[in-house]
């Protein structure tokens, strides 16, 4: 291997892994608090779309459930685990394209790119099902980039499609970027069929082993229920002049805010360089597929039309390679310049890169370091995410030194982060209220949601979590709730407020009458 | 270095595109700046003095012009706009005759014809009219006569004048003349000293003519007091991590989303991979200007979207090489980069943006309520329709003495039936802690003298306050002015929930 035979090399490996170390220190987000309660349900003996309900695919929940009986709640440890997941996935991609044949300083900027680009997107855009792709993607790739691939290649294929189909469904779209990939390499169409069938066919397989479960315990037509109301969910945020230039706005902000404007320019300039006249181009097909697989993992986010960043983040492997390369082509241009030509261009390209953000990351660590644990929930981060983990510590901390009971209800939508600070395990089946509380909720959802609630001695209920592509209009869990007559004056009747923490979270305390009553009536 | 001065007539058409791209700026609405500016050149034209009559932090040349234009069309956004509109087609006559004496190609020269009125309009539809764009024409001649290196006096008073305008303008601007030293001590075979010094003391002097009227009126003490203010202005954001994180967020925004990810990349390939030898050292210039301006947006500390127009004289020609590079080197056909780049073009370009300007000016003409609309909504400074609601409410009344307390754009005096008198554009010049006594003193007398006032109690704008609140908490935080306004007039009526109205009880 090339790669390593440079002592630099090693300590350019050593800056990347210590760049994604940063990541260690990061908070638990909306996002992993949903997995983890997936996870913590199934590990307590619930079943999936029957004790627990979400949008993604159910290989997600098993596979929190099983770090969930190793981590439990300890965030930081689920951190280590994204850690070694995305330093493996570099390690990876070092051997990759260093087999391929892409430029060696390429590679060494890319190793340090990468974790700079995954870990300045912020803590809510890591460790998601996106960047759970980056390993199955890039060995995809390279396996699709082997001039001379074997149908033992091809059934290799097949299994990391099928895991990444069980990611994120629309990652299916990966056959599509082989397909073209493919054709670019000038394969035969017999070879791309042969190809496509076989890849088809394991990846089918592979996603009936992984539906097993749910299949074996006889949940599939709730799975399949539960599928047919999500569908609702994708029609939203509707197709017009509105989503074209929100979209836009969005990948504006995403390619020249979040990733950079310098990392874009150069990205865009490998692209370009690939037709410029009388210009040699090394790795010309195999580029190519770079862009091909950016280009339909970027059509699978505006496909889904939740232009988020961490959606976006699935093109990032590709993106950031591309980056690399154009940065090498623009470095051989300019290094001999003179000494302040250089000096003004850095200072511009800096301003212009995540690196000033990077170092703001490091706040995260000197935070914590500094003011100890407590800031890793509390003052730790800035910004709208940061104030709502105070409040989801701040109601969580309330409940763990005032009750001692394990049936508390957290009715609200777009993160319940609270649920990894509680004492106990968190036994309700909605990660978000929207599922049953929106006009579309089927009435199957509505009548397990009142069981919780039936069950629940104490509600948390949040009062200014407006999110329209969950609710489908403007509404609160609490101006929801309050819609829906029977549960609310079953809550009126049988719960009383308690207080109110941090202006948003309403804690409702089931009256002990009611408790005598149940207890008795048990 | 000159051998054909004559513009190639085949950019006639060119110049005719770039009249039906400019077009539509005529109708953009008046701007919070731009309201300033009319305010300041309305009270001159009416025989006010600069600094006794009328306070802002701008040096004074922007207003004396602003008087000339008052005094040919009155108070009339569409002349303004329409000047600026004339002055953007002189620039780019003047550019493509330096361009052109300069020996740059003619496709480079059409190609900024067209790319310099998209990135000019669509910029913000609103701001563009600024000291920044009205220095465009000084800037591009200094640049123009320091490439053209005669080492003549006359070269050195010409630079010196647009050195001067550019300063009068805006001081920050003076930052151009580093790179005219860096030309000077790296490029220049013959350095004459005293011609260098000419150039600067015409700058001095057309500076000290600009600064004529007031120290001729006496009323430098007033420009002192505002030079005290500008001061404390200046300091704020204060210098640290938080103001760097507000700058880069900015920046990123300015120019990933306004100047556009394609004129970025425009500049890159002209940047690193044009070579062509003729141009090096134009290019070389370019370049160093644009990162001298961009080094004055940073020190300025206040980076809204027209502060970096002040870069395209310079940027753009670059932007515009880059854009002939593409044309010249890179291979249109059907396959995959051309495919992503022809994408991102569309997508990551001001393409969807300048097709707005069109709909505004639509809209100006034939649809005024939703042009209207467009310019009032919960956004920051969209408050046109609520100005002109005030304009409306007062022209109603019939009484003159109308005072506007108001802090970041009072377009609502050039709605007015009359011509608006009072001395303040922005309330927190006088309202703020940090307020000089004679800017206080200033506004008393407009207090005792006006029948109506209108304060707006939902302006708290810290940059320019200096402190929390608003016009209305910080007027009403001063005893004599609360007891005075209690004595003396009463609440009339409150307009879009922030303007508080209050009518003088015996007039």
């Amino acid at each position: 291997m090339k790669y390593f035979q440079n002592k630099y090399d090693y300590l350019i490996i050593t800056l990347g892994i210590m760049i994604l170390s940063l990541t260690l220190f990061f908070p638990v987000s909306s996002d992993m608090a949903t997995f983890i309660q997936g996870g913590m349900i199934l590990k307590n003996g619930g079943a999936l779309y029957v004790d627990y309900f979400d949008v993604k695919p159910p290989f997600v929940y098993y596979f929190f459930e099983f770090l969930f009986t190793m981590f439990g709640k300890n965030i930081t440890l689920y951190r280590a685990f994204d850690f070694v997941y995305q330093s493996i996935f570099l390690l990876s991609s070092i051997y990759i394209f260093d087999k391929l044949g892409f430029s060696r300083n390429a590679t060494r900027i890319f190793t340090v790119l990468m974790p700079m680009a995954y870990t300045t997107l912020s803590f809510p855009h890591t460790f998601q099902v996106e960047s759970l792709l980056f390993l199955p993607l890039i060995w995809y790739y390279y396996l699709s980039s082997k001039s001379h691939s074997s149908k033992f290649d091809s059934l290799i294929k097949g299994v990391l499609l099928g895991i990444a189909i069980n990611l994120k469904y629309t990652f299916g779209i990966l056959l599509l970027a082989d397909i073209l990939y493919l054709f670019i390499q000038k394969k035969s169409i017999k070879t791309i069929i042969t190809n496509s069938l076989i890849q088809l066919a394991i990846a089918l397989s592979v996603t009936l082993v992984l539906f097993s479960p749910i299949l074996i315990s006889g949940n599939f037509h709730s799975f399949f229920d539960f599928f047919n109301y999500m569908k609702e969910y994708t029609n939203y945020p509707a197709i017009g002049f509105g989503w074209v230039q929100s979209t836009i706005g969005y990948a504006t902000s995403f390619f020249t805010g979040h990733y950079s404007i310098v990392l874009l320019l150069a990205a865009i300039y490998t692209i370009f360089r690939l037709e410029v006249k009388d210009q040699k181009n090394e790795n010309e097909t195999k580029t190519k597929g770079l862009i091909i697989f950016l280009m339909i993992l970027f059509i699978s986010v505006v496909i889904e039309r939740k232009m988020l960043i961490y959606h976006q983040q699935r093109i990032l492997p590709f993106l950031v390679l591309l980056s690399s390369m154009g940065l090498v082509f623009i470095y051989n241009e300019i290094r001999n310049y003179m000494k302040s030509t250089l000096v003004m261009i850095i200072i511009v390209a800096t301003i212009f890169s995540p690196i000033p953000r990077l170092f703001n990351m490091l706040n995260y660590p000197i935070k914590i370091m500094s003011q100890g644990g407590r800031a890793f929930y509390s003052t730790l981060i800035e910004g709208a995410e940061g104030q709502i983990i105070k409040k989801h510590y701040a109601v969580a901390d309330y409940i763990n030194n005032t009750t001692n009971t394990d049936k508390v209800l957290l009715i609200n939508t777009g993160g319940n982060e609270m649920i990894c600070y509680f004492k106990f395990d968190y036994i309700y089946s909605f990660p978000q209220s929207a599922f049953y509380l929106n006009e579309k909720a089927p009435e199957y959802l509505k009548q397990k949601a009142f069981e919780n609630i039936k069950d629940a001695e104490i509600i948390v209920l949040q009062n200014n979590d407006q999110s329209h592509i969950m609710f489908f209009n403007d509404d609160t869990s609490l101006s929801s709730i309050q819609k829906n007559l029977v549960i609310w004056d079953y809550i009126k009747t049988n719960f009383t407020q308690d207080t109110i923490i941090e202006e948003n979270f309403i804690l409702y305390k089931r009256n002990t009458s009611n408790l005598d009553k149940s207890e008795n009536s048990k | 270095m000159i051998l054909d001065s004559r513009i190639d007539k085949s950019l006639i058409k060119y110049f005719i595109v770039a009249i039906v791209i400019l077009l539509p700026t005529i109708a953009f609405p008046i701007s919070s700046d731009l309201s300033v500016f009319m305010h300041g050149g309305s009270i001159i034209a009416n025989g006010g003095e600069l600094f006794h009559d009328f306070y802002d932090i701008k040096p004074p040349l922007i207003y004396y012009l602003f008087a000339g234009i008052n005094s040919i069309f009155g108070d009339n956004i569409v002349a303004f706009r329409l000047f600026d509109f004339l002055y953007q087609m002189t620039f780019l006559i003047t550019v493509a005759y330096l361009l052109t004496k300069l020996e740059i190609r003619t496709k480079v020269i059409k190609a900024f014809l067209i790319i310099f009125p998209i990135s000019y309009t669509i910029l913000n539809y609103r701001d563009i009219f600024q000291t920044e764009s009205l220095s465009f024409i000084p800037l591009i001649l200094y640049f123009y006569y320091m490439i053209r290196n005669e080492n003549s006096y006359k070269q050195h008073i010409i630079m010196g004048l647009s050195l001067g305008v550019a300063i009068a303008f805006k001081y920050t601007l003076g930052i151009i003349f580093i790179g005219y030293l860096v030309y000077f001590f790296t490029e220049a075979t013959n350095r004459n000293y005293a011609k260098l010094a000419l150039q600067l003391s015409v700058a001095v002097l057309v500076l000290l003519i600009t600064f004529l009227p007031i120290l001729l009126s006496g009323n430098i003490g007033g420009f002192i007091d505002t030079n005290i203010y500008l001061a404390e202005y200046a300091k704020y954001p204060p210098i640290g991590v938080e103001l760097a994180k507000q700058m880069l967020e900015i920046l990123m925004h300015n120019f990933g989303t306004l100047v556009s990810v394609s004129s970025l990349f425009l500049f890159l390939l002209a940047a690193v991979f044009c070579k062509e030898e003729k141009y090096r050292v134009i290019k070389k210039y370019l370049i160093l200007f644009c990162f001298l301006l961009f080094l004055s947006v940073l020190l300025e500390r206040k980076i809204n979207m027209y502060h970096i127009t002040r870069l395209f004289p310079y940027f753009l020609i670059v932007v515009s090489m880059g854009f002939i590079y593409v044309m010249d080197r890179f291979r249109f056909g059907r396959n995959l980069s051309t495919l992503v780049i022809v994408t991102m073009f569309v997508i990551l370009s001001p393409v969807f943006r300048f097709a707005n300007t069109y709909k505004i000016a639509y809209d100006r003409v034939f649809n005024y309520e939703s042009y209207l609309a467009y310019y009032t909504n919960h956004k920051p400074f969209n408050i046109l329709g609520q100005h002109i609601a005030i304009a409306d409410y007062i022209n109603k009344k019939g009484d003159k003495k109308f005072l506007f307390l108001n802090t970041g754009g009072n377009q609502a005096v050039h709605y007015l039936n009359f011509d608006y008198k009072y001395k303040f554009p922005h309330s927190a010049f006088h309202l703020s802690p940090k307020a000089p006594l004679s800017y206080k003193k200033a506004f008393e007398e407009d207090l005792h003298d006006a029948n109506i006032i209108a304060i707006d109690n939902s302006d708290d704008i810290f940059m320019i306050f200096l402190s929390e609140g608003s016009s209305y908490d910080l007027f009403f935080g001063e005893k004599n002015y609360k007891e005075y306004l209690d004595e003396n007039f009463t609440l009339d009526t409150i307009l879009s929930d922030r303007y508080f109205i209050y009518e003088r009880i015996n007039k």
